[in-house]
This record gives C-alpha cells, sequence and structure tokens, in this order.
C-alpha cells in the first residue's frame, strides 16, 4: 500500500519544476527553523520574540529577505496554489515581524489587495468551479493574516489594518 | 660743592645696587636663546631631527609616486618574512631593465627593431606591468554553480534535520535572484512558471 504512494511522491517531484520545488523548500522550512531558533515568548498575553537573543541578529537578515521575496511574489503571484502556501506560511511568522512597519504596511496592502479580488468568470459568465474553490481558499487565508497582525500587533499596526480596510 | 651727590631723585641702583646689572624678567627671557650655554647642541639637535624627518617624507613621497627603491617602506623583519627571494629581485631587476632596453630599440635603431621582429617578438611584446593576470570572477566572490533538484534535495535535508541556517539563506538568495529575473521580465501579467520547461529552470545561476 505504501509503495505506490511513494513512486507517486517521486513522480510529482519529478514532474515539478525547479522554482516550484525551490518555493516549496523555502516557505514550508523557513517557518520551522526559525520558530527553531528564536522560539516565541508570551509576554503580557501576547507572543513575541525575545530581544536579548544573541540569534536575533542573525535571523533578521533571514526575515526581511524572506518577507520581501514574498512581497514580490504576492504582487506577482505564480499560481493560486503558491499564494495559498505563501499566505498560510508566512502567517507563522507574523510576530516577529511586527517591528517592521514599513514592510508591514506594505505586505498589509498586498494582502488586503489578494482579499478583494472578485472571482474570475468564464467566457460564459459563470464562475469555473475549481477557480471559485481556490479563489475562496486564498481569500481565506488572507483573511486569517490579517486578523492574526490585529491579534498580536499593537495599536499602531490595528490601525494600519483599519484603515488598509477601510481605503 | 657738596660732598656725595644729591639729587631729587634717587637713583634706582640705591635702592637695589645689583639693578644696573640684572635685567628684568621680560628681557632675561628674550635673550635666554643668546646666553644659553647648550644652544649649540639644541641647535644640532633640531637640525638633525628636521633633516631626518625630511628624509622620511621624501620617502614616502617616493613609494607613492612607484619610483621608491625596492626595499622602501620595509623594516628588516618584514624583508626576511616576505618571499622576495634573490631569483625574484633578479627578475625584478631584469623586468625593470626591460623597458629602457626596449625603448631604446624603438628610438635608435630602427632596422635592428624589425629585426627583433622577426627574431623575438615576445620580447618585444612583453610587459612586465601586465604580468599578473586577474581574475575577475575571483574580484565578484562566491561560486557560481547551476541550481538543479540534487542541490535542493540536499537544502532540504539540511534544512529537515539540521534546521541550518546558513542553508537557508543559501536558499533565500537563490529564491530571491529567481523571483527578480522571473519579474523583471516584459510583463505582460505574471508569468506562469509553473508551466515553463524544467531545462530553463534547472539552468539559472545563482
Amino acid at each position: 500500500m505504501e509503495r505506490p504512494i511513494y513512486l507517486v511522491c517521486i513522480l510529482f517531484t519529478c514532474l515539478m519544476s525547479v522554482f516550484d520545488h525551490l518555493l516549496q523548500i523555502a516557505f514550508q522550512n523557513t517557518p520551522e527553523v526559525v520558530q527553531y531558533h528564536l522560539p516565541l515568548v508570551k509576554k503580557d498575553g501576547k507572543l513575541q520574540a525575545s530581544p536579548q537573543e544573541a540569534k536575533l541578529a542573525q535571523i533578521i537578515p533571514i526575515l526581511k529577505s524572506f518577507f520581501r521575496s514574498t512581497l514580490l511574489l504576492l504582487r506577482n503571484p505564480p499560481s493560486p496554489n503558491t499564494t495559498l502556501i505563501i499566505l498560510s506560511q508566512t502567517e507563522k511568522l507574523i510576530p516577529y515581524i511586527t517591528g517592521f512597519r514599513k514592510l508591514m504596511k506594505q505586505l498589509i496592502s498586498s494582502i488586503l489587495d489578494i482579499w478583494s479580488q472578485t472571482d474570475d468568470f468564464g467566457p460564459d459568465g459563470e464562475t469555473s468551479k475549481p477557480n471559485s474553490e481556490m479563489q475562496k481558499h486564498i481569500k481565506m487565508a488572507a483573511f486569517l493574516w490579517v486578523k492574526r497582525v490585529m491579534l498580536v500587533g499593537d495599536r499602531s499596526l490595528k490601525q494600519i489594518c483599519l484603515k488598509a480596510c477601510i481605503s | 660743592m657738596t660732598r656725595g651727590r644729591t639729587s631729587k631723585f634717587p637713583k634706582k641702583s640705591a635702592k637695589n645696587p645689583l639693578g644696573q646689572i640684572t635685567e628684568p624678567g621680560e628681557i632675561q627671557k628674550r635673550n635666554k636663546d643668546k646666553y644659553d650655554k647648550n644652544k649649540v647642541r639644541n641647535d644640532a639637535r633640531k637640525a638633525a631631527a628636521r633633516a631626518i624627518v625630511l628624509d622620511e617624507i621624501a620617502q614616502k613621497k617616493a613609494i607613492e609616486d612607484g619610483k621608491g627603491a625596492l626595499f622602501d617602506g620595509m623594516t628588516m623583519e618584514q624583508f626576511l618574512r616576505s618571499d622576495l627571494g634573490d631569483s625574484q629581485v633578479s627578475q625584478i631587476q631584469e623586468e625593470e631593465s626591460h623597458k629602457p632596453m626596449q625603448g631604446q630599440l624603438l628610438d635608435g635603431n630602427s632596422s635592428f627593431y624589425e629585426f627583433m621582429k622577426h627574431i623575438d617578438q615576445d620580447f618585444l611584446e612583453l610587459d612586465p606591468d601586465g604580468l599578473e593576470c586577474v581574475n575577475d570572477e575571483d574580484k565578484m566572490g562566491g561560486l557560481r554553480f547551476e541550481l538543479n533538484m540534487d542541490i535542493l534535495s540536499i537544502w532540504e535535508k539540511q534544512l529537515v534535520e539540521e534546521k541550518s541556517l546558513q542553508t537557508t539563506k543559501q536558499i533565500l538568495v537563490a529564491l530571491k535572484n529567481r523571483i527578480v529575473q522571473a519579474t523583471g521580465q516584459p510583463s505582460y501579467g505574471a508569468p506562469d512558471l509553473s508551466c515553463m520547461h524544467p531545462i530553463h529552470l534547472s539552468n539559472v545561476s545563482i
């Protein structure tokens, strides 16, 4: 029973392009690595990264690079599946980047743009079912991302989220 | 005539018998150099120090201009530690002597120059300054290699098992470069990278 699944996985990996594989590795493993080296600490009822950790200096450039790549990908999404992976995985690292205001602003505006996108209509004027399902998942992921920011962020971040929602 | 001198304005020397002989303090200071016993010795020392300083400045200038001698700016210890052996010194001296000879050939006997052209073109074309070849790739630093599935699998293994930060950095650099490459294309919307042929993507260099 396990052997056919194993063979399917190998076949799938072979069919996947190098770039897709690189995206998958980067977005699936980077949050785990960061959380392993810099675990979150609960302070005043909020999850935060401990600022006194020596590894913070090593991890900050990694986070900045990771989220800048994320920003570029969100503005030019390669595929709906990729967008979904990006949103779900980057949500885990939100507590680490609440201090980067400019980056947070740009991310929030990009994600709200994704959330506010309408469904793709086919030539008949009806939405194609797979597209609409995927779009729903993506909208949900974007909403959860912004919700996490509201829960974890401070007052100024909440203001930024609300202003971006209204505008 | 009265005995002794009587005057309305008594002389200062009367109060200070040594007033005519001793000078006031300011004048003493001014004439200190005149009456200094060690003046000659101090002057000699000053002149020697000035000469040493001027010599050092001239040496430094010569080194900066490239006109200094071979061992300028080098202490004995530095020279002994350096790899400049006798053979290299003689080689450098030969190279330095080559250029004026070449110049003489060009300026002087043109027929001999033509003759040398036929015999030994390399001698005429030798440029000692260009002997060191600098690798441009070394200047940029880093390795260039093609990204493929094998490398990705190695990285994935390192991330899963070792949680290596170094590997994470490498992956993010590769990702950033690939994204910039992709988004930098003339855009007609987002390029659909998933449908690109794997061969093109495997030839990506980092």
